[in-house]
């Protein structure tokens, strides 16, 4: 695995958690991991810059699905089939299986570890992710 | 036990730190939260970001620790300030240079230490970020590149303080 190969756009909040499965991911060689705070600020991302990977916050769940069903419909440049992982606080049986329609591969519960972001790096990153 | 070194480039190394204008300033949220992040992500009890002055470490931030201050003499940050790499020690008891260590054969019982040097952009080791347990414990690749990964955020915070220090205004003056 190489960081050309594999760049990932991380939608976080937080900056320094940011920056810190960003530095850490780079550290591990596993990937480049673009950090953004919105998934408004993703959707302007996605406009310009091609990605491999997202991993992205719920936080406003009609908003941030809707981001995720516009990846899904090819809105953006990214290839439409790209692994998504979501962080969330909650997930129940009626979230998961909007989730499970998105076709995400991983869920996150907060509070996560960073550790846990970068398992999910090595999981989307690996072939066939 | 072997006391902690003084470095080939003390002199400069001092002067760095003194630059700062950091040692015996009151704790700052921008570092408290680096290292109660550090002690969550690792499962430490005790994560320190730790200035090494001429014969004392001093505590800019600290979890689980309540003094503020160590003698260098017996420190393991002055010892990890001398390499580039992380200081990583599983077994503080089984290591030649800490086994008989007052820290480790008393309060707070050192077992395990790990500490990134705090390099700033001139060269200058200025002090460490560091987790520390009493009970002996390894470290992956993954906990070594999140705690090196924290360390450049200390750095940067460090870098970005004394640059708001030089563009502070200055005292009014008659001209």
């Amino acid at each position: 695995m190489t960081t050309d190969k594999h760049n990932i756009l991380l939608v976080e909040k937080n900056a320094m958690v940011g920056s810190v499965i960003a530095s850490t991911a780079y550290q591990l060689n596993l990937a480049t991991v673009r950090k953004v705070a919105s998934t408004s600020a993703a959707r302007q991302y996605l406009m310009n810059d091609r990605i491999s990977a997202l991993i992205a916050t719920i936080d406003d769940e009609v908003a941030d699905l809707a981001f995720l069903q516009a990846l899904r419909d090819a809105s953006f440049r990214a290839p439409s089939d790209i692994p998504i992982a979501v962080i969330t606080p909650t997930c129940d049986g009626e979230f998961a299986e909007k989730l499970k329609a998105l076709r995400v591969s991983r869920i996150l519960l907060k509070p996560f570890k960073v550790r846990d972001v970068i398992s999910t790096i090595e999981l989307v990153t690996a072939p066939g992710g | 036990m072997i006391k902690a070194p003084i470095p080939p480039d003390e002199t400069d190394r001092l002067q760095a730190l003194r630059q700062l204008l950091i040692l015996d300033t009151p704790p700052e949220e921008r570092f408290d939260r680096i290292v109660q992040f550090a002690a969550n992500e690792l499962d430490v009890p005790m994560a320190l970001i730790t200035l090494v002055d001429a014969e004392r470490q001093w505590f800019k931030a600290r979890v689980g620790l309540d003094v503020c201050e160590t003698a260098r003499e017996t420190s393991f940050c002055g010892h990890a300030i001398m390499k580039d790499e992380i200081l990583l020690v599983a077994d503080a008891t089984l290591d030649e240079r800490f086994h008989d260590n007052p820290v480790v054969t008393s309060e707070p019982h050192v077992r395990f230490y790990a500490g990134a040097p705090l390099q700033l952009p001139t060269g200058e080791k200025v002090g460490t970020l560091c987790v520390i347990d009493s009970t002996p414990r390894q470290m992956d690749a993954v906990d070594l590149a999140i705690l090196s990964s924290l360390r450049d955020l200390v750095v940067e915070e460090l870098v970005h303080r004394d640059a708001q220090n030089d563009t502070s205004p200055d005292q009014p003056h008659d001209n």
